[in-house]
């Protein structure tokens, strides 16, 4: 095979007309197809977040149980958010103009960290949620019921590990390029 | 204003860069079209900090190949019914364009692979190609070898 007719091919190859994101490109922040996604998204978080938040209290008997467990829930609600407003801005960030091979190990280590910053903070506000609702229940804390416990222990773990394996499966083909040009 | 106006004109000598990198990517016009946005985004980001010490092209490609493999946002997959199933896989020299051929060819290559056949097929030295990837030179040539040799495979077959 001519490899020199194909390098013609491809370097004929382009858009048959001008494509209107040429011209778009000036509504490029708000019309930008994954941030749009990703904005909707932290706009409803944010929103659910913020009314649980303000509605928690009367709601959920706030004033019945221990202040310890309403200010744990009350600052892993407002981590949430602020890890909401973290994933929004790692999304919107330019990419490194970098040496690719580096530029992708960089991306990695930002993602990766902040995967785990994600996973233990959604498990760990979850287990703040089960032991708030729990924490007025009479008795439960002198005689702890083992099958409540374990319960709750098995969801916790379940949650965790599912958010382990969504963020592993989003950063495998990342992980499989910088090992295919490592090698 | 003149910032926009450089980037644009910059855009409509080298568009076919974008063009070419969203092909190699995505399978689908809607997730190209979603990725030629998301790299003319990136490339306007960095505009500011290019400060032309290598040539449009080779800038263009680097931040287009960066998008483009650094993503991992995908759109929710949309379901077509065609009237006919499309034939899979490259398709034959008289139903497509060799050009059209090409591009269905490189996209069967793992991701990495694809951005080293772009770069090549391009016309750019081992040593420009390594520079943009990160590689020796030397690592470029051995890599393109084993890539060539796919390549000629999924064409020949």
């Amino acid at each position: 095979m001519d490899f020199e007719e194909q390098k013609k091919y491809w370097q004929e190859a382009g858009p048959e007309e001008e494509q209107p994101w040429m011209d778009q490109h000036l509504r490029r922040v708000w019309t930008h197809p994954s941030l749009r996604h990703i904005r909707r998204q932290l706009i409803v978080e944010t929103t659910a977040w913020i009314l649980f938040l303000f509605l928690y209290y009367s709601a959920l008997d706030g004033d019945l149980r221990p202040m310890g467990w309403n200010l744990a829930l009350v600052i892993g609600l407002i981590l949430l958010i602020v890890h909401g407003l973290m994933g929004y801005h790692l999304s919107s960030k330019p990419v490194s103009d970098a040496p690719l091979l580096l530029a992708m190990k960089e991306r990695l280590k930002e993602l990766t960290n902040y995967s785990w910053v994600s996973v233990l903070l959604q498990t760990g506000t979850l287990a703040i949620l089960m032991g708030f609702l729990l924490s007025n229940v009479s008795g439960l804390w002198e005689r702890p019921k083992l099958w409540l416990f374990g319960t709750i222990v098995v969801w916790l773990i379940i949650a965790f590990g599912v958010q382990v394996w969504i963020w592993r499966s989003r950063l495998g083909e990342l992980r499989k390029s910088i090992e295919a040009l490592e090698h | 204003m003149k910032e926009e106006s450089a980037f644009l004109d910059l855009l409509k000598s080298h568009g076919g860069i974008i063009h070419k990198v969203a092909g190699l990517y995505c399978d689908h016009e809607a997730d190209r079209e979603d990725l030629r946005q998301e790299i003319t985004y990136q490339l306007w980001k960095s505009f500011g900090s290019f400060r032309g010490e290598s040539a449009p092209g080779t800038w263009m490609y680097r931040v287009a190949l960066n998008t483009a493999l650094t993503r991992f946002r995908r759109r929710s997959p949309t379901l077509i019914f065609r009237e006919r199933l499309p034939e899979p896989g490259i398709p034959s020299e008289e139903e497509a364009e060799p050009s059209v051929r090409l591009m269905a060819a490189i996209r069967q290559l793992p991701r990495a692979d694809r951005a080293l056949m772009a770069l090549y097929l391009e016309g750019m030295h081992h040593r420009e190609i390594g520079g943009i990837l990160g590689l020796s030179e030397n690592n470029v040539g051995v890599k393109l070898h084993r890539i060539k040799n796919k390549l000629k495979n999924l064409l020949n077959n």
